[in-house]
């Protein structure tokens, strides 16, 4: 008996390909987005991106995503105990996370310096140092778990890479701080940019998704079934969904409005806070509208998860009882 | 029956890290005061949001239909599962039928991705090579749903399996000398084919610890200095045992070798050929449970002794004086038993052949070497192998062994590498 | 019910009450009056004890002062705001951050009730270093906490002097902000023995077309020589009550501020200037509008009405820009006399006396160091090290000069202001403009100048009686406002609100009392008002207890969000420390499984125990060694228990065996065991 396993995974020697013609489109869109993202980014800042790392990490990470659909199979961790690439993405947000915890740093703090990169180095050597022992000698494998493929390692890298680049360029960004001098044409560019970096996310996503299933299908049932329907639906679907979050982040922002304009009527005082006037007021809203939701949302979901076991064990028993087998 | 499917949502990979993703944004935008990262953060959190209710509930009927349900190892058996829908348009819908881990798919697939249209109707055909042998279970049908964004899905379980029996390999040998030294005496016209005390000659050799002095071939002796032994060929009808050890001990190794697998295999040849030569056989099987096939013949009982192999499991702990001393009051004196077992962790086996030597039964043991299973599997999986640790083990099998051996009884160490027909032979030619 | 339905509906009542039935309880019951909500000091309220004008008065400065009223519409940056005003009602933490910029900015804390946390007090000293500006206003609160890091002190005892409006609460200060009392560091210079300097600065004396002191090269003896030598007291004081401040050179331009032209009225309003035609105006816009080469407002003095003060005194030579007179005292042992610091009163409770030269300070400025030092001296431009020593030469800096055209490379710096009484910032006290021509003298009840009560001191030298008129029945039930509560004489004159136009100004009593005026020049003399910039002012809100129940809970919420954003002590580890348990659920979710068949048979079961320990070897092999004995002997394991030790070695022919045997302590490493091994299989052929 010679083949005791099914090789799903072979062992490809850096294979670089494109991936399946059907996806390609979703992958061209999210590129696309990810150039409007990045263009909105721009025009709410108005251009001032407090220097070159913010758009050189949006670049870098763009490129990332790029990439992410290119390559294929080839799996470093197939040959290697070593987790290569979650090291390769712990190591990734050490190195340039550092510059955006130096400026806060700088900001904040009155220590000095070389406090800062001394005690940086010293702890991200240690955490390195503790993820990987815990990898080896502990069944808590962090960096196990960070461990992807070629093709998410990438994907992961961009968004990283993208976040970090947003971080550093509304660090601090004047255009921002105060929201009262922020007109409605701003809200909306930012309200572009935070859509089209969803449509970003997601296009890459789902072309990498889709991309696994016809290959599956490819592989094992030519000819069987089509997935067309599917791939439809999803462009349907999907469109029509992100037109309700569209809507969704649309609601949020009039409720901020709204929020901001009922509070001189409670208190002039709290209405004129600093808090109220800047990214505070945006966050207490998402607090306030997402916090009771998710915890409706949380119970609503245990209760049904409770109903649906009691159903499915007297489903279960009547099955049990049932003297002919056949069609469920 | 049909079933509504609107289980719990499940929580994706991709949900949960959007949702840490806007957290961690939600704090980072706040600490840098960067309403671009709180921006992102909202959008996360109402795309997570608004995908929880855009999951989807299906209503589906589901048959399935295979060519065979009994086979033998390395048999193929094709699948058809029909599934209709019944209710609206399934949206994002996953079909599996589930299969054991050692089945082999072969053709088509028993797994897909489906939109179906409402009434719309698909078939899985697929078919699957069963190389260990085992009762194996084909299915539950499961379900999954999940909403276009994939963040939030939905599994249903419908309980719907079939049974597919995979029974152990049967080698064709040709002759195989284990017979009874006490012809049964059967009632009515059944024949001996040479009736007597006396035996028809067969072969000279070697002496061996255990062989009775009437044996001895004298004149051999006188001849060449040796202690040779005549073996005689009793073509009489016997009740023949089969002891087959189940224990979990005869697990070590791999899935696809191991004592368990092996043994069964053997058990099986066995019992085929003493069947064909109209022998009566019986069957115990002791895992966590004690299985006992009674005595039989014909191919009815190799169907019988088949299926119990099949479903041997690996498991439990009794040992064999236990199963010993249960089942000599149905063994036939002097009677051929066969025990198949690695000897591995029973402390009470020289208790048990012992007891079968003092009642004079023709004790043969088949020994499916596990540690060399062990060493062999640890090798093909490139793990590192305590070469001490194992040699005292083989030093204690050994040992062990050569005690038995001193009883009386035929042992024969099986190395993985060996062929089964060679074992067989290996065991007419003691 | 199960356990987990209870806790399910638990929750969701909890939920409930905190979400509906706890505003709208509050609403209900604020609006019902059940809870009265009455801060004082707030920038928001127009109460007596509120500061909303002021805050009004901030707000609407460039609309006053360059805006479309004065440029008549043409103003370039019409409808950019020089201030903009907002609270903090959560907590001074958020200084810390990027959110406001300190350099353009001014933290305002007028009456400190409620106590600073040390991150708090790190945040104030960090946004100082960072040339914010910061004005601490308070009596007899928490203010010593920020004070101490600058080694000031606020005395805690009731201020007296020998000026005040009918009631020796209300005691009149005089402010300066750039007289020649003080040196162009801003350090009072005026002494018994060096009597220089006139109380005003920017008047030109010698009618030389020069100020005077114009050649100041920082010592007082360089005094424009051409001095009118006046012999002033220093006290401003309109004593010939003509309106102005009597000096014998009236009407030169020595004291712009001399209440009547702030602004010049528009329309028939002249008849005011008569007599004051060549007073040139000055506009407080940091601009030298009339052309001396000084900055208008640098020259301003005033008259402050307080209620009830105290006193501040400073370990490190600040900008005095407020002092009480060389009589006033600090009343420590709260008796509202002067008890003289000797004999059994030294200690805590003896008050703090003015003497010449050594005022008690009642609004003073200090520059703080950029690295975080605290105070600078603002004679030597060194920093004082207030905070903490440092090793190492203290940093000098050129400070702020009274007259920016002196020194242009001057390093601005943040700087930190301490008023000792925050009722001028009081509606009630901010707008009380009224004319005073008959300014009290010192308590004297015989009026003879002489020592009628025999405690040593001349009656009216610094003898202060608490009250000098009565309170009404009616003011006593009715305690609406300061002025109320007051002795009648103010209640029944007309109070009018300060009209910055001057429209309403006409027959109408001058005004006189400055606090307005000194409080918006210190503003803008903190952060000048820079076309097309906006300067922030921050009134710190949180000082004050809330009282209202459904701001609490929300203001507590804001606070504690503020507060762990802020400090990068807390906001990134807080932010990376939830990142990574964020991550680590995210990781730790399980995906969907993935259902594409995998064929496996190649899964290792292994035994679950092997001798791998060298111990447990060399035993097993001890066993083995026996077992093989026993086995050449033919023996049952029961007879070969009862054999002879020395049988059994005697087999054995192996040295090595034989001791395996024997030293049951000796245990054998991989490489013996193996060897030892092979001895054991070679037995079998004995």
């Amino acid at each position: 008996m010679a083949e005791t396993k099914d090789d799903i995974e072979n062992l490809v020697p850096l294979e670089i390909g494109l991936q399946a013609g059907e996806t390609v489109i979703m992958w061209g869109l999210g590129i696309l987005f990810w150039l409007i993202s990045f263009v909105f980014m721009g025009l709410a800042v108005g251009w001032d991106f407090g220097g070159f790392f913010g758009p050189t990490m949006y670049i870098v990470g763009g490129g990332f995503l790029l990439a992410s659909q290119f390559v294929t199979r080839w799996n470093p961790l197939k040959t290697t105990r070593m987790p290569i690439t979650g090291i390769v993405i712990w190591l990734w947000v050490v190195i340039f996370g550092a510059p955006i915890l130096y400026w806060g740093w700088e900001v904040y703090s009155d220590s000095s310096m070389i406090w800062f990169v001394v005690g940086y180095i010293i702890l991200a050597v240690l955490t390195t140092g503790g993820l990987l022992a815990s990898n080896f000698l502990t069944s808590l494998k962090i960096m196990n778990w960070m461990s992807q493929d070629m093709r998410s390692t990438l994907y992961v890298l961009g968004m990283i890479s993208i976040i970090i680049g947003i971080t550093t360029v509304g660090f601090n960004n004047k255009a921002l701080l105060d929201l009262e001098e922020l007109t409605w044409l701003q809200w909306e560019v930012l309200y572009v940019f935070s859509m089209s970096f969803l449509f970003m996310m997601e296009l890459h996503n789902g072309a990498h998704r889709f991309n696994d299933i016809i290959k599956y299908a490819k592989e094992r049932a030519t000819g069987e079934f089509s997935l067309t329907p599917v791939i439809n639906s999803y462009y349907i679907m999907g469109f029509i969904l992100m037109v309700i979050i569209g809507f969704g982040v649309q609601l949020m922002l009039v409720i901020n409005f709204f929020i901001r304009w009922i509070t001189p009527y409670l208190s002039e005082q709290m209405a004129n806070s600093v808090m109220m006037n800047s990214v505070y007021s945006v966050v207490f809203t998402v607090a306030a509208i997402f916090i009771p939701i998710w915890i409706v949302l949380i119970m609503w979901m245990e209760f049904k998860n409770r109903r649906e076991t009691a159903e499915e064990d007297l489903m279960r028993r009547k099955v049990e009882t049932d003297t002919t087998p056949g069609i469920y | 029956m049909t079933k509504r499917e609107s289980g719990v949502n499940m929580w994706t990979k991709k949900a949960a890290s959007i949702v840490s993703m806007s957290v961690i944004t939600i704090l980072l935008g706040l600490a840098t005061r960067n309403l671009l990262l709180i921006m992102i953060a909202i959008a996360g959190l109402v795309y997570t949001t608004v995908s929880v209710f855009a999951n989807t509930s299906t209503r589906l009927t589901a048959d399935r239909e295979m060519s065979q349900e009994k086979i033998f190892e390395d048999g193929t058996v094709k699948v058809e599962l029909r599934i209709l829908n019944q209710g609206g348009k399934t949206g994002f819908l996953e079909v599996r039928d589930k299969l054991p881990r050692t089945i082999q798919l072969k053709d088509g697939t028993n797994y897909t991705y489906l939109n179906l249209n409402p009434k719309g109707a698909t078939r899985l055909k697929y078919s699957i090579k069963c190389p260990l042998k085992g009762v194996y279970h084909i299915g539950p049908i499961t379900l999954r749903t999940h909403d276009p964004l994939n963040m939030f899905y939905k599994e249903k379980t419908v309980a719907f399996e079939s049974n597919l029996t995979v029974f152990p390999q049967v080698r064709d040998i040709k002759e195989l000398y284990i017979k009874s030294k006490q012809p049964k005496m059967y009632p009515g016209e059944m024949k001996v084919k040479m009736p007597g005390p006396g035996s028809e000659f067969f072969a000279i050799r070697d002496y061996m610890p255990g062989d009775p002095f009437r044996d001895i071939n004298w004149k051999a002796y006188a001849s060449t200095g040796k202690l040779l032994v005549n073996e005689h060929e009793r073509l009489s009808v016997s009740d023949i045992t089969i002891l087959f050890d189940s224990r979990t001990a005869s697990r070590y190794g791999m899935d696809s070798d191991n004592a368990n697998l092996y043994g069964a295999r053997a058990a099986a040849t066995l019992a085929n050929f003493f069947l064909k030569r109209r022998d009566s056989i019986q069957m115990v099987v002791y895992s966590d449970k004690v299985l006992t096939i009674k005595k039989g013949t014909g191919q009815k009982q190799l169907f019988e002794l088949l299926t119990a192999l099949a479903g041997a499991e690996p498991k439990g702990d009794i040992p064999l004086s236990g199963i010993v001393e249960v089942a000599i009051p149905y063994m036939p004196r002097q009677s051929p038993v066969i025990v198949i077992t690695n000897l591995e962790e029973d402390d009470s086996m020289r208790k048990a052949v012992s007891m079968m030597m003092m009642l004079e039964f023709d004790v043969t043991i088949i020994s499916p070497n596990s540690i060399e299973f062990e060493i062999m599997a640890k090798q093909k999986k490139g793990e590192k192998i305590n070469a001490a640790a194992y040699d005292i083990l083989r030093l204690e099998r050994e040992i062990m062994m050569q005690e038995l051996r001193g009883y009386g009884v035929k042992v024969i160490d099986w190395k993985p590498a060996t062929p089964l027909t060679q074992i067989l032979m290996e065991a007419r030619n003691y | 019910m199960k356990w987990n339905e209870a806790i399910a509906i638990g929750v969701a009542i909890l939920m409930g009450l905190i979400f509906i039935a706890y505003p709208l309880g509050s609403v209900i019951l604020t609006a019902g009056g059940a809870i009265s909500a009455e801060p004082k000091f707030s920038a928001f309220n127009d109460g007596y004890s509120d500061i909303s004008e002021f805050v009004s008065d901030v707000e609407s400065y460039n609309i006053h002062v360059r805006g479309s009223i004065y440029f008549d519409g043409s103003g370039a940056n019409d409808g950019v705001y020089d201030y903009k005003v907002r609270s903090i009602v959560s907590t001074p933490t958020i200084l810390l951050g990027d959110l406001i910029d300190p350099e353009n900015t001014i933290y305002l804390a007028i009456g400190v009730e409620r106590e600073y946390t040390q991150e708090e007090l790190r945040a104030i000293r960090s946004f100082l270093a960072r040339g914010g500006h910061v004005i601490v206003a308070d009596d007899f609160g928490n203010a010593n906490q920020i004070a101490k890091d600058y080694g000031v002190t606020f005395f805690g005892g009731q201020f007296y002097d020998e000026t005040w409006d009918r009631n020796a609460n209300y005691t009149i200060v005089e402010a300066h902000m750039g007289s020649d009392l003080y040196d162009k560091d801003g350090v009072r210079v005026w002494s018994k023995s060096n009597p220089v300097g006139d109380g005003v600065w920017d008047d030109d004396q010698d009618a030389d077309g020069k100020i005077d002191e114009d050649d100041n090269t920082g010592s007082s003896q360089n005094y424009d020589d051409d001095r009118d030598n006046a012999k002033l007291d220093g006290d401003l004081r309109d004593n010939d009550n003509d309106g102005i401040v009597d000096e014998e050179n009236e009407g030169i331009d020595e004291d712009p501020r001399d209440d009547d032209v702030v602004f010049r009225p528009r329309g028939d309003a002249d008849i005011l200037w008569k007599g004051h035609e060549n007073i040139d105006i000055e506009w407080i816009d940091g601009i030298d509008n009339d052309g001396d080469e000084i900055v208008d407002e640098d020259l301003q003095s005033y008259q402050l009405i307080t209620y009830k003060p105290t006193g501040l005194s400073s370990s490190v030579r600040p900008w005095v820009w407020a002092a009480g007179s060389s009589k006033s005292f600090i009343d420590m042992d709260d008796n509202g006399i002067l008890s003289i610091p000797s004999g059994d009163l030294k200690g805590k409770n003896a008050d703090e006396v003015s003497s010449v030269g050594n005022e008690i300070q009642f609004c003073i400025e200090l520059p703080i160091a950029e690295d975080g030092t605290g105070a600078v001296d603002v004679v030597t431009g060194i920093s004082a090290e207030t905070i903490k020593d440092a090793d190492g030469e203290p940093a000098k800096y050129k400070v702020r000069e009274l007259n920016p055209e002196a020194d242009k490379a001057i390093t601005e710096l943040g700087s930190i202001v301490f008023i000792s009484d925050p009722s001028i910032f009081m509606n009630d006290l901010y707008l009380l403009n009224h004319i005073r021509y008959d300014v009290n003298l010192p308590f004297d009840p015989e009026g003879n100048g002489e020592d009628d009560d025999g405690d040593g001191l001349i009656d009216e030298d610094r003898e202060i009686l608490r009250e000098t008129g009565e309170i009404s029945d009616e003011d006593i039930d009715d305690r609406d406002d300061l002025a109320n509560n007051s002795p009648d004489y103010w209640s029944d004159r007309e109070v009018d609100t300060f009209d910055w136009l001057g429209d309403d100004m006409r027959g109408k009593p001058k005004l006189d009392y400055d606090n307005q005026q000194f409080l918006m020049d210190l503003i803008h003399h903190l952060c000048p008002a820079d076309q097309g910039e906006t300067n922030l002012i921050l009134v710190d809100e949180s000082r004050h207890s809330v009282d209202s129940h459904l701001l609490k809970p929300i203001y507590r919420t804001m606070h504690v969000t503020g507060f762990i954003t802020s400090s990068p002590y807390y906001a990134y580890p807080i932010v990376i420390s939830i990142g990574f348990l964020m991550i680590f659920a995210a990781l730790l979710i399980k995906d969907k499984e993935n259902w594409a068949h995998q064929f496996d048979i190649s899964r290792l079961v292994p035994r679950k125990t092997i001798p791998v320990d060298s111990r447990l070897q060399t035993t097993k092999l001890r066993l083995a060694l026996r077992e093989k004995v026993r086995l050449i002997r033919g023996l049952s394991p029961e007879e070969f228990t009862s054999l002879n030790e020395s049988t059994v070695l005697s087999t054995i022919k192996d040295p090595d065996l034989i001791e395996l045997l024997q030293n049951q302590e000796r245990f054998y490493s991989g490489q013996e065991i193996l060897r030892l091994m092979e001895k054991i299989k070679k037995i079998q052929n004995i």
